[in-house]
């Protein structure tokens, strides 16, 4: 099946999700639902946003069907955005509520004399939701630490959803005939058989899946690159580009995953090492990852991402890398060399200074084994720097890039404002989007 | 796929959930 169709398909399938509540109790038992438009238009809002969160769940639980389709990023940037949406809806849905004549008191406050438990699931469950989205938005802000907001951002989820559910059930309003019950079921069902799949299933799919530390070695940049065997099984081959969640721990039911593009080259034998590059970012990166050594186990759940050159074929490549965002960058080129690809390809690596520039030796010494040049552009540069200066733009792309240009495909992958600057950049001076492909790293 | 992309779909997602509830209220409180 082709990735259109999949992807249409799973689009299909969670629009009826996120309606399912609706068309349901329309064709059910209208006439009970709502004495006013307002009042309507409040339990509307009440049973999408509730479908929305549910579905929260799907879009995170990397199903690889559906991320082969759209990507994981960016189904973790829908995802992010659709909370917010769910958000705004389960908010307007007490609001238009309290408009319409139910107390705020007995709503909002679940300590009010005059609330009781349904009330109070529903003011417990919005509070949760709030917190839960204030904790993701201001995280780094917060200073909380990733493997903390990890879990604590899955309770919270699980808590709105179930705290809703007990809302509605206890409200009895909308559980009044069987299709509607039914319905409130499925979004259990779909929540709880999602946590399984992600939590417990797939790290027990995983346990004889044992990876190994052979090297920790220094990187320029605050970097470090692990060279990791499989240990008792064939581990994989991957197309150049993609990532694999990572974890560390004598178990693979540990909380903290993290996702990190392999560095080394895509098309790995049977039982070969892998290789993940990892920048320093403070909390696993900062602490964990320097203190293993060779010999450690860790557990690698992958590989995932649809960003790859394998995937978008062109006459050459445009590679686009900042910061740490170098890492798949280099994984096609080693790939392209270890397989005697021709074609031309320019990779921009833009950085802060000489120091942070992880991976450029080994990217320059393939230079003399495939058709690439290599720009490092730098916005902080030592005197002595003979480069490019100051950010990725598009006169230095002119400088660099040959005249068929049109003819490539840009392939670009760092930081938020990099990806920002491309995307809005590129198609303004005449590069299709359809010529464009990025990866963001800032999924978790 | 692009971040803008994603932005704009998920805008325009929610502008018809929006127009599906308005639908729903009006149906059922007709």
């Amino acid at each position: 099946m082709g990735l259109m169709v999949r992807g249409i398909l799973w689009f299909g399938m969670y629009l009826f999700l996120v309606l399912l509540p609706l068309i349901t109790a329309v064709l059910s038992n209208p006439e009970r639902i709502a004495p006013s438009p307002l009042v309507a238009l409040g339990v509307g809002l009440g049973f999408v946003g509730y479908a929305l969160m549910a579905l929260e769940f799907a879009l995170i639980s990397r199903i690889k069907s559906a991320a082969a389709a759209f990507g994981e990023d960016a189904l973790q940037q829908f995802h992010n955005t659709m909370g917010m949406v769910a958000l705004g809806f389960l908010l307007a849905h007490p609001i238009l509520l309290i408009i319409s004549g139910y107390p705020a008191k007995c709503w909002l406050n679940p300590f009010a004399s005059c609330a009781n438990l349904a009330t109070r699931t529903a003011a417990l469950a919005l509070y949760a939701l709030i917190l839960l989205v204030v904790t993701s938005i201001l995280r780094k802000k917060l200073g909380i630490r990733y493997e903390v907001w990890y879990v604590l951002h899955g309770l919270f989820a699980l808590f709105v959803v179930v705290a809703s559910l007990v809302h509605i059930f206890i409200l009895g309003r909308y559980t009044t005939t069987p299709a509607m019950r039914v319905v409130w079921l499925v979004y259990v069902v779909l929540v709880i058989g999602l946590v399984l799949y992600h939590r417990i299933l797939v790290p027990i799919l995983n346990w004889n899946k044992k990876w190994e530390v052979v090297e920790n070695r220094v990187e320029p940049g605050d970097a470090r690159t692990l060279v990791l065997k499989p240990v008792g099984h064939n581990g994989f081959s991957f197309e150049p580009g993609q990532f694999a969640w990572l974890k560390t721990g004598r178990t693979p039911f540990g909380l903290g995953q993290h996702p990190i593009s392999m560095s080394s080259g895509g098309d790995v034998p049977p039982g070969g090492q892998v290789t993940f590059t990892v920048k320093n970012l403070g909390d696993w990166s900062g602490q964990e990852v320097p203190a293993l050594k060779p010999g450690d186990t860790m557990w690698v759940e992958g590989p995932h991402g649809v960003f790859s050159m394998d995937r978008e074929q062109a006459m050459g490549y445009v590679f686009v890398g900042g910061g740490i965002g170098i890492t798949p960058l280099h994984s096609m080129c080693q790939t392209m060399a270890e397989r005697g690809d021709p074609r031309p390809v320019v990779l921009f690596y833009g950085a802060h200074d000489e120091e942070s520039l992880t991976l450029l030796e080994e990217l320059q010494a393939l230079t003399s084994r495939m058709n690439l040049t290599v720009v490092p552009v730098l916005s902080h540069p030592s005197e002595d720097w003979q480069g490019e200066t100051g950010y990725v733009n598009v006169d230095i792309m002119k400088r660099h890039v040959p005249k068929q240009v049109k003819w490539f495909k840009f392939l670009i992958c760092g930081p938020e404002q990099l990806m920002d600057a491309m995307e809005e950049v590129l198609p303004a001076v005449g590069i299709p989007p359809q010529n464009v492909l990025t990866e963001r790293f800032d999924m978790v | 796929m692009h971040h803008v992309i994603v932005k704009r779909f998920a805008g325009l997602l929610t502008i018809l959930l929006i127009v599906a509830i308005v639908v729903f209220a009006l149906i059922v409180s007709s």
